[in-house]
């Protein structure tokens, strides 16, 4: 996987799009959770969040820089 | 410290506790606040140190842009924000390349896309609001830092575009992970006081204890407690899910809430309407509305927990089940109650106190089930809120950036200034802000005195405290007292603008670079320029067509009167609550510039309520007559009825007012004919009753000569006086 990639000549960090697309599955990750009462067992949700982002995130990145 | 404590062991540690917890009630809040503000600053400060970006200072300004008490969810609220900057980004991206040789040509065009993004910000609330200021503030700077230097311009985008995303990454995961205040924790206590000020409400005015003044203000604090929730609930639908699954029991209560309120008012003013007459039917009344205030009025438990309410729901519904037999023995006890002109009038009274009871009883019942999990109501009509911005005055906010950035890059282009940029990006930026501002006169004030604030003690950082430091710790601890002072301010809603204003203007002058450099010189010149833009924004803003003014006030009366047209023509299903919400908007604006309070505004709030009133009874009608089939003849004069209201309400004369009064007791004696005959199913005479005691409460309000309608319009025609002593 290249670590840069060109759009219209602008290089750009693969890693962007990785954050990106993250991002775009916390969201329906969360969605479901909350549809489903996870949050109600969990002492702080908004932390609970961004940690399952950062885990999202650095797994997908990890993977990506492989 | 009261040391008088009867508990045996160490009073004064008991009493320690009971002050922390009352500190942390009514301070604590703030502190921490203030805290993850600060925190949030130095993080984004360090960090775009740290990623050798060339401005930390955009960072910095950002948070305390983006920062405010209440928490939302990290990553969706920031989208929007960043949504809108990269927009901005693009914009001015578009702007250099296409005139980067032509000075006009380029300021024209930014001043164009400021002017559009603070008509934005003044159009929409909330994050939409902030997407937008973030737009126009960062097409600005980008563009503007750009301008010189066209060949580089991508680079410097792309870290100007770092810079602010940075900042709101910051303030966002700093705010919701760092103790956040829960904007479920808030719309709980907001609910629990609207409930209990409403009670309280209705039983102050039941009981007669308390006078005019004082039931309109609580009436006006009761319509911000009602903007406040719906502000909140749009913003923790971002933050939580749970609330997300319970919004809709929100929105339900939202409207039941107004619903209920609306009706306890037009049934006050009907009383008082009968009782300043001294008519039998004032007297019957006064009774029945006394029996009504023993049975809200809830001994002992604690009037807003959920099981107090649950009493109340079931006193209510008692209530409700005996007061047709009241109804029935009072009108036995008072035979001239029969007589026709009081027959109506007491009729009307009682119609409007059932349909109260029925809507106090639904609002009680959805207070009190509120804490269950049980499963979600079903939405019978929309009840989403209505908001109301003028689109025309949000296009002329957007005009005053327009003009004052023009004026600004005129003096720049003309005097070869070397600090224009400086002066135009404050330009921007304190005009977005001026631009979503509720109340751009004291918005303008505030932001200059926070400016002014701001570049004193930017100066005084730079000139006596930045050359004795060394290093980033030690830089960051002198910076933390000046942050804390501007965001402690900004705890407090009414001064906002001034802590904004203060630690905005304080970031940008310091400018932390990397390498660290102290330049005193610098900051004098920049902030001179920069006070200078602010001044002159404030100054457009202030002069060119003021918020204050005439012309909009008078524009507001008719926004306001054009309440009544909606009621008369809109499609029925969900209209309730549109006009309700529509209504409630409207006040509240005409709240929040209420300091001002004189004659003009005391008139439009007298205009609000009467507009209440009779667009709640429109309403009423035209339900009730798509509820049966009408003959023609009745259902034509019904239509003529509600048509002629309507031509007054946008038409205001003494001339449509008399001909408006005409229609509606034509239309009262075209249903009472109807009523007469013998062909009638029960339930379409109970329809063409309601309907009656509807078109009648019209008639009443309009020859009320107490009303915003009788001061504007003028007395009533002389064969009509007459008739007030028994009609109203």
């Amino acid at each position: 996987m290249p670590r840069e990639f060109s759009l219209l000549d602008a290089l750009i960090p693969s890693m962007f799009l990785v954050f990106l697309a993250s991002i775009l599955l916390q969201t329906v990750l969360d969605r479901i959770m909350g549809r489903c009462g996870v949050y109600r067992y969990v002492w702080h949700p908004p932390l609970f969040r961004v940690s399952v982002f950062f885990c999202i995130f650095g797994i997908c990145g990890l993977l990506m820089l492989r | 410290m009261s040391f008088s404590n009867s508990c045996a062991t160490a009073p004064w540690l008991s009493a320690l506790k009971r002050e922390a917890a009352l500190w942390g009630k009514t301070e604590g809040w703030r502190w921490i606040f203030v805290f993850k503000s600060a925190l949030a600053a130095l993080l984004a400060m360090w960090l775009s140190m740290r990623f050798q970006l060339e401005q930390p200072r955009l960072a910095m300004i950002t948070v305390f842009i983006v920062m405010r008490p209440q928490t939302g969810m990290v990553l969706t609220k920031s989208l929007y924000r960043i949504g809108g900057t990269l927009g901005g980004i693009t914009v001015s991206l578009l702007l250099v390349s296409l005139f980067a040789q032509e000075p006009v040509l380029f300021l024209l065009g930014l001043a164009l896309w400021v002017g559009f993004c603070t008509a934005g910000a003044a159009f929409f609330r909330d994050f939409k609001s902030y997407g937008f200021v973030l737009a126009g503030y960062s097409a600005a700077l980008a563009g503007l830092a750009a301008a010189p230097q066209p060949h580089a311009f991508f680079s410097l985008a792309v870290t100007r575009l770092s810079e602010v995303t940075l900042g709101i990454l910051c303030a966002g995961v700093v705010s919701d992970i760092i103790l956040p205040r829960r904007l479920s924790d808030q719309i709980k206590s907001n609910i629990q006081n609207r409930y209990a000020d409403f009670m309280a409400f209705v039983r102050a005015s039941l009981s007669g204890t308390a006078n005019r003044m004082e039931l309109e203000a609580m009436q006006l604090k009761l319509v911000g407690n009602v903007l406040a929730l719906e502000s909140i609930r749009s913003a923790a639908v971002l933050e939580d899910s749970e609330v997300r699954s319970r919004d809709l029991k929100l929105r339900k209560l939202n409207s039941e809430f107004m619903a209920a309120s609306t009706t306890f008012y037009s049934f006050h003013q009907i009383l008082n309407r009968l009782t300043k007459n001294a008519t039998p039917a004032g007297e019957a009344l006064t009774e029945l509305y006394a029996s009504l205030g023993q049975t809200l009025a809830t001994p002992g438990a604690s009037p807003r927990s959920a099981d107090a309410a649950r009493m109340s729901t079931r006193r209510i519904a008692a209530f409700r089940a005996i007061l047709s037999r009241k109804v029935t023995a009072l009108k036995k006890n008072n035979p001239s109650l029969s007589d026709s002109p009081n027959a109506v009038d007491f009729e009307t009274a009682i119609e409007l106190l059932h349909r109260f009871l029925r809507e106090l009883h639904a609002y009680t019942r959805s207070y009190a089930n509120l804490p269950d999990n049980d499963q979600e109501p079903k939405s019978p009509d929309d009840i989403s809120f209505a908001t109301h911005t003028d689109p025309v005055v949000a296009l002329l906010a957007g005009g005053k950036a327009f003009v004052s950035i023009l004026l600004v890059s005129m003096f720049w282009i003309a005097s070869a200034w070397p600090y224009g940029a400086s002066a135009l990006s404050f330009v921007v930026v304190t005009s977005a802000l001026f631009g979503s501002a509720p109340d751009q006169y004291r918005g303008v004030r505030h932001m200059t005195m926070g400016h002014g604030s701001g570049y004193v003690a930017a100066v005084l950082f730079a000139c006596l405290i930045m050359p004795l430091l060394d290093g980033f710790m030690l830089f960051g601890a002198a910076l933390l007292p000046f942050l804390m002072v501007g965001s402690y301010i900004i705890t407090y809603p009414r001064w906002i603008a001034i802590g904004t204003g203060y630690v905005v203007f304080f970031c940008a002058m310091l400018s932390p670079s990397n390498p660290m450099a102290s330049n005193p010189i610098g900051v004098i010149n920049e902030g001179s320029a920069a006070l200078l833009g602010t001044a002159i924004a404030g100054l457009v803003f202030m002069t060119l067509v003021p918020a204050t003014g005439a012309w909009y006030k008078r524009r507001l009366a008719s926004q306001i009167r054009r309440q009544v047209v909606t009621a008369c023509f809109d499609p029925i299903p969900g209209l309730i609550n549109r006009f309700e919400s529509g209504t409630y908007d409207l006040l509240h604006k005409l709240e929040s510039t209420r300091h001002l309070a004189d004659d003009q505004n005391q008139r439009l709030v007298a205009w609000l309520f009467s507009v209440r009133e009779i667009g709640r009874a429109v309403i009423h009608v035209r339900e009730d007559t798509a509820m049966m089939q009408m003959p023609h003849h009745l259902s034509d004069r019904v239509q003529d009825s509600i048509r002629s209201t309507a031509l007054l309400f946008s038409r205001l004369s003494a001339r449509h007012r008399d001909d408006a009064l005409d229609r509606v007791t034509v239309a009262i004696s075209a249903v009472q004919h109807e009523m007469g005959l013998e062909s009638l199913a029960p339930h379409e005479r109970d329809i063409l009753r309601r309907m009656r005691t509807s078109l009648h409460h019209i008639r009443t309000a309009l020859l009320d000569d107490e009303t915003a309608l009788a001061a504007t319009v003028g007395g009533l025609p002389e064969q009509t006086t007459e008739e007030i002593v028994y009609a109203a």
